[in-house]
């Protein structure tokens, strides 16, 4: 057995859960009172649950952890849990987190308070920006055209070509970023921006958004994607409980 | 649901909920990001961050800059033909080898191979591609290795609409940042587990 942690909240917030936890059938979801917290957990049977539970089952949880924290965002202030924590009971629960890191983890949810995350994402549209490029500096594709296929010295030329091509691209990426971190930013609380790992990526970020700003938000999103949506493809998920904003590792103090 | 009407007044074209029938809105946060206390989670994920690793040395690569090349040969022939179209650009990847187990392990479980759900989600999935580690694995695999990759995330989709439509991440830095590093902006607090 074990008790399985979704998220935390103030003690003195209504919470809807009840149902819907990880397991099959689905555990019951209660909560767990230490100091002016509330943890809300599942008994579970560890050798059930998560990555034990096998492929299907790491799904089926992985599925209701996230669903529960969805639906308790839209009414509250909760800290997320990342998947998968399972203390062996609610004693340790309480002594390993809740007590040592108690002012921590009010301290987290006044920072995160009424808001939410919305996770955000620009990538060029592949044609487009080589096409925007080109436009921009003319020689970078000069003399394309002279190289016959098949040759070594065409196969060199062309990766140097790329690779050109491949750094006029970043450098519009560093510039476009720019631009929609400058638009996006005035309507959130905090912004968490992760490295563009692929070349075609223009931003890829969380937004910490008080609920009584995100039409604000919304707007600002659309005029950017008036603005750009010819040279990117925008897209945004939430609200989303405010994972990036409370990443945080506690080790256990035993 | 009556939660997610109070939450969304008007209805936001580029926002969208995270899809409850779906995980890859959420799965980078619920695998990486939020509370974590280091002792007690259960989730391993340490081949799939190696195989990500890896890749990201892969895709940074020729075969980028060679479709970059090719790509810019063919608007330069349809610009000197006065033809409006550009021409599909998008390069094929080259065929590659069979990925890990734990990539299979963590994809199947993303994509309930038996789920019928899933084909709906692809939309989604392809539009955020928030999917994290095997769906950021996934994506930039893809660039390199092709056919493979799409069989194992019951991908399905061709290589041709991809470029259009697809918003997606590609595996690297940002796993690798992310294990060593930061919650960009939020502050870490580690006590010492002093286990004598």
């Amino acid at each position: 057995m074990g008790t399985y942690l979704y998220g935390i909240t103030r003690c003195d917030v209504p919470v809807s859960a009840g149902k819907g936890g990880v397991g099959d059938p689905p555990a019951r979801v209660r909560r767990l009172r230490f100091g002016d917290l509330a943890a809300l957990v599942s008994d579970v049977d560890d050798d059930a649950v998560g990555e034990a539970a096998g492929v299907r089952g790491m799904r089926r949880d992985m599925a209701a952890h996230s669903d529960l924290l969805n639906r308790l965002i839209a009414e509250t202030t909760v800290l997320p849990v990342r998947f998968g924590v399972i203390f062996p009971e609610d004693r340790t629960l309480i002594d390993q987190l809740l007590d040592p890191e108690h002012d921590q983890l009010l301290a987290y949810l006044d920072r995160v308070a009424g808001a939410v995350e919305l996770s955000v994402r620009a990538n060029y549209k592949e044609e487009a920006i080589l096409t925007e490029v080109v436009r921009e500096q003319p020689r970078l594709a000069a003399g394309s055209l002279s190289r016959r296929s098949g040759s070594r010295t065409s196969f060199d030329a062309r990766i140097e070509t790329g690779r050109r091509i491949a750094q006029a691209v970043r450098a519009k990426r560093d510039q476009d970023q720019q631009w929609l971190l400058q638009r996006l930013s005035p309507a959130a609380r905090d912004v968490a921006v992760s490295d563009a790992a692929s070349e075609m990526a223009v931003l890829a970020a969380s937004f910490l958004v008080d609920r009584r700003k995100m039409e604000q938000f919304d707007r600002a999103l659309e005029r950017v994607n008036e603005e750009g949506g010819d040279l990117m493809s925008l897209s945004c998920v939430g609200p989303l409980p405010p994972y990036s904003f409370v990443a945080v590792r506690f080790a256990a103090t035993i | 649901m009556i939660e997610q009407s109070i939450v969304q007044r008007r209805d936001p074209q580029i926002r969208r909920a995270p899809n409850s029938a779906g995980l890859y809105d959420v799965l980078d946060l619920i695998l990486d990001k939020g509370i974590v206390v280091d002792a007690f989670v259960r989730v391993s994920l340490v081949g799939i961050e190696l195989l990500t690793i890896d890749l990201r040395v892969v895709v940074a690569s020729v075969d980028t800059y060679l479709r970059y090349a090719e790509g810019v040969e063919r608007l330069q022939l349809y610009d000197r033909s006065g033809a409006k179209r550009l021409p599909d650009m998008v390069g094929k990847s080259m065929k590659g080898k069979a990925i890990g187990r734990s990539v299979d392990k963590i994809t199947d479980a993303i994509d309930g191979k038996d789920d019928d759900d899933d084909q709906e989600d692809e939309e989604h999935a392809e539009a955020h591609e928030g999917g994290g580690f095997a769906r950021t694995l996934a994506q930039g695999v893809r660039k390199t290795v092709g056919r493979v990759v799409d069989t194992i995330t019951g991908g399905g989709d061709d290589d041709d609409d991809a470029e259009e439509s697809r918003h997606g991440r590609s595996a690297g830095k940002e796993r690798v940042a992310h294990r060593s590093g930061s919650g960009n902006g939020s502050a870490r607090k580690t006590k010492s587990s002093s286990r004598n």
